[in-house]
């Protein structure tokens, strides 16, 4: 093949290629299409388009701990998630989620896990959720089950998050706080799975799962 | 366009691995190449590109299971024409997206270039991994800020204008004054976007994408607890500066089996009496995966028991075939201690010239009678009939020689009682006595055992 052909083939390729890469810009095409434990991540409301966040503000009623909100930015480190297994039950780095799992989400700066209990929401008056913990070690009312159809929870679901021990699910109604953190919006626990229960994974570091075993026999 | 030089490569000879190196050590090998012959590294080299770009296609044919194969069977040549993932690509995949710290020459800190914030992920890893290393791939989805060239109008609003028509003669007319903001907003979703072919593609209003590749974090041999792996600009972007960094903490697991202590792993080991007495032989499956050779302990030469030269000596004899860098496994010998169910009888005089240091007891009766038994039966010579106190029932003596010490005497003093109207078995009590004056019986003992210090003595006269 001569050089003058080769430069041809390889430039025609290379405009194909990168016109494709613009058309597929919208598209999301995954090397990993599950959500693993381990994985840090945002989640983001589907209806009301805010992710979930916290921060070292405490709720000024109900019991006081650290808040959980709703933000609109993309950009905060402060509303990422660690994924986790429920205390005490091994949860193997990388391996998918199932729906029906129970999780603990830990918030990924303060090391509080999302928590929630029978406490009023300051605004809507539905169940507060709040952030509690230390290094990521709080009760058993950090416990969530993952709600989703299908065997796994995959990063384009949405999904819904239960509160094991009160049957709320992780919801949004489009209350809106004031100063110091005006603009965003509550988080509460509601009964009742629709619209404003929805979740989505977005931006974060998944995890993949290992091909080998990662342990080996006991002694 | 990838303009190679067509003479053969030999990309195993590149990366310094074998033929049959596992996908694992052509990534550790290609971590720690790029490092080294990064052009930026090497000012001075001329030839440095080249390296770094042969590095760089060597990773992509052999990391890559088909472009591998075929490589292996047709060499460089026989590769079919594909896209070529730029080295720029891969050397990202592992240190992130500025580049990296060149140990020492931190990124350029200028404080006017604001930051976004640093992402840092707990990755929990086994011992195992520890031990024999590994790399976890991991998917990295960010806010990317897409920024258009030039600016935006924004802010836009009426203002008065005076203009001079001529000499006192002026004019006031209302304008449409805007500032000028950059392209992109944080939000992400439905900027406000100036751009007059704005309704025709949004593609041409930039704002933050979420982007995607794969990392590859490695796991070190013998990484310790906490430490970070830095991804250069892959953590939270910022609109008007530059984007922070990801970094993975390591948080190396409890293993169910072995401790690390330093670079040596400890593990613990239950055994019975008559092993611990008489030697055993053991296999134990270490952190790689394998059984490790048995551990042949003919002598009553327990780790800790002889002493700590004697400990070694007899542990490297046993281990001479399997020999491991930066991991001498120790093993301690955990005895099930039960308690003193009952002294002897009190009016037992004391033990006359007998040397001990501290005594141990275990009931006797929990030793079953096969192994006391088998004791007897297998070393009759060593046995050696005692002359006891008033109250004991049976005594046996062992003599132990450990490499390098002198031979030291165990003496096992049975001391049971009378059998009760309807007891079902005696209640006895076993004492066991360092005869040998020569020994550290103290720490021999405290090592060994977990025993109480008793207070009263019991006599004894041995018949040699």
């Amino acid at each position: 093949m001569g050089f003058i052909q080769v430069v041809h083939e390889y430039g025609l390729t290379k405009l194909v290629f990168v016109l494709l890469c613009v058309l597929l810009q919208s598209e999301a095409s995954y090397e990993l299409n599950y959500v693993t434990c381990g994985s840090v991540v945002k989640l983001l409301n589907t209806r009301h388009n805010v992710r979930l966040h916290s921060h070292d503000v405490k709720y000024g009623s109900g019991s006081g701990q650290q808040s959980v909100t709703g933000v609109e930015s993309a950009d905060d480190a402060n509303s990422y998630w660690r994924i986790r297994g429920k205390p005490n039950h091994e949860c193997q780095r990388g391996a998918p989620i199932k729906c029906g799992q129970a999780i603990r989400l830990t918030h990924m700066s303060t090391g509080r896990n999302l928590h929630s209990h029978d406490f009023v929401s300051p605004l809507s008056g539905n169940q507060e959720v709040s952030a509690f913990g230390e290094s990521g070690e709080g009760d058993d009312l950090d416990v969530w089950a993952v709600q989703c159809s299908g065997t796994y929870w995959e990063r384009d679901d949405g999904v819904r998050f239960k509160h094991s021990a009160t049957d709320v699910f992780l919801s949004i109604t489009g209350e809106q706080y004031g100063h110091p953190i005006r603009g965003q919006k509550e988080v509460h626990g509601m009964q009742g799975a629709n619209s404003n229960s929805q979740w989505k994974t977005m931006e974060g570091v998944f995890i993949k799962p290992s091909n080998e075993p990662l342990r080996h026999d006991e002694l | 366009f990838v303009c190679s030089s067509f003479s053969r490569r030999d990309f195993y000879q590149i990366l310094g691995v074998s033929r049959s190196a596992s996908i694992k050590d052509i990534k550790k090998a290609y971590r720690k190449l790029a490092m080294q012959l990064h052009p930026d590294r090497n000012p001075d080299d001329p030839k440095a590109q080249d390296k770094f770009q042969d590095l760089g296609a060597a990773y992509e044919v052999l990391s890559d299971e088909e472009k591998r194969k075929q490589y292996d069977a047709y060499g460089e040549e026989g590769l079919k024409e594909g896209h070529h993932s730029s080295h720029g690509d891969i050397f990202s995949s592992f240190f992130g997206d500025f580049g990296f710290m060149f140990g020492g020459n931190p990124r350029q800190q200028d404080r006017n270039i604001p930051r976004g914030n640093d992402i840092i992920v707990d990755l929990e890893v086994t011992l195992e991994e520890v031990y024999s290393g590994n790399f976890v791939e991991v998917v990295r989805n960010k806010p990317v800020a897409k920024v258009a060239s030039g600016k935006r109008k924004c802010n836009c609003r009426q203002e008065m204008r005076t203009t001079q028509l001529g000499p006192g003669r002026f004019q006031m007319t209302q304008e449409v004054v805007c500032d000028e903001c950059p392209n992109v907003n944080s939000s992400g979703h439905g900027t406000q976007c100036q751009h007059p072919l704005f309704l025709i593609s949004s593609l041409l209003c930039p704002r933050l994408v979420n982007e995607e590749r794969t990392l590859e974090v490695e796991i070190e041999q013998g990484v310790r607890d906490e430490m970070e792996y830095p991804f250069i600009g892959e953590g939270e972007p910022h609109i008007d500066g530059e984007p922070g960094d990801l970094r993975f903490k390591i948080k190396v697991m409890k293993h169910p089996v072995f401790e690390r202590r330093g670079d040596d792993l400890y593990t613990n080991v239950t055994i019975s009496l008559e092993e611990a007495l008489v030697g055993f032989e053991m296999d134990i499956t270490h952190l790689d995966g394998h059984k490790w050779i048995r551990i042949l302990v003919k002598v009553f030469c327990g780790i800790e028991l002889c002493g700590h030269v004697d400990s070694h000596y007899v542990w490297r004899k046993s281990v001479e075939a399997y020999k491991e860098k930066n991991s001498t496994p120790i093993i301690k010998y955990k005895w099930p201690i039960n308690q003193v169910l009952e002294w002897p009888s009190p009016d037992l005089n004391p033990i006359e010239n007998l040397w001990y240091e501290e005594q141990f007891c275990v009931e006797w009766s929990k030793i079953t009678k096969e192994s006391r038994q088998k004791l007897t039966d297998k070393y009759p010579n060593r046995l050696k009939e005692v002359i006891i106190a008033k109250g004991a029932t049976t005594s046996y003596s062992f003599h132990f020689h450990c490499q390098g010490v002198n031979t030291f005497e165990l003496v096992f003093v049975e001391f049971c009682k009378k059998k009760k109207k309807n007891a079902e078995t005696n209640t006895c009590i076993f004492f066991l006595i360092n005869k040998s004056k020569t020994f550290a019986t103290k720490d021999f003992f405290l090592k060994f055992f977990a025993f109480e210090k008793f207070k009263e003595m019991i006599n004894f006269r041995w018949s040699m």
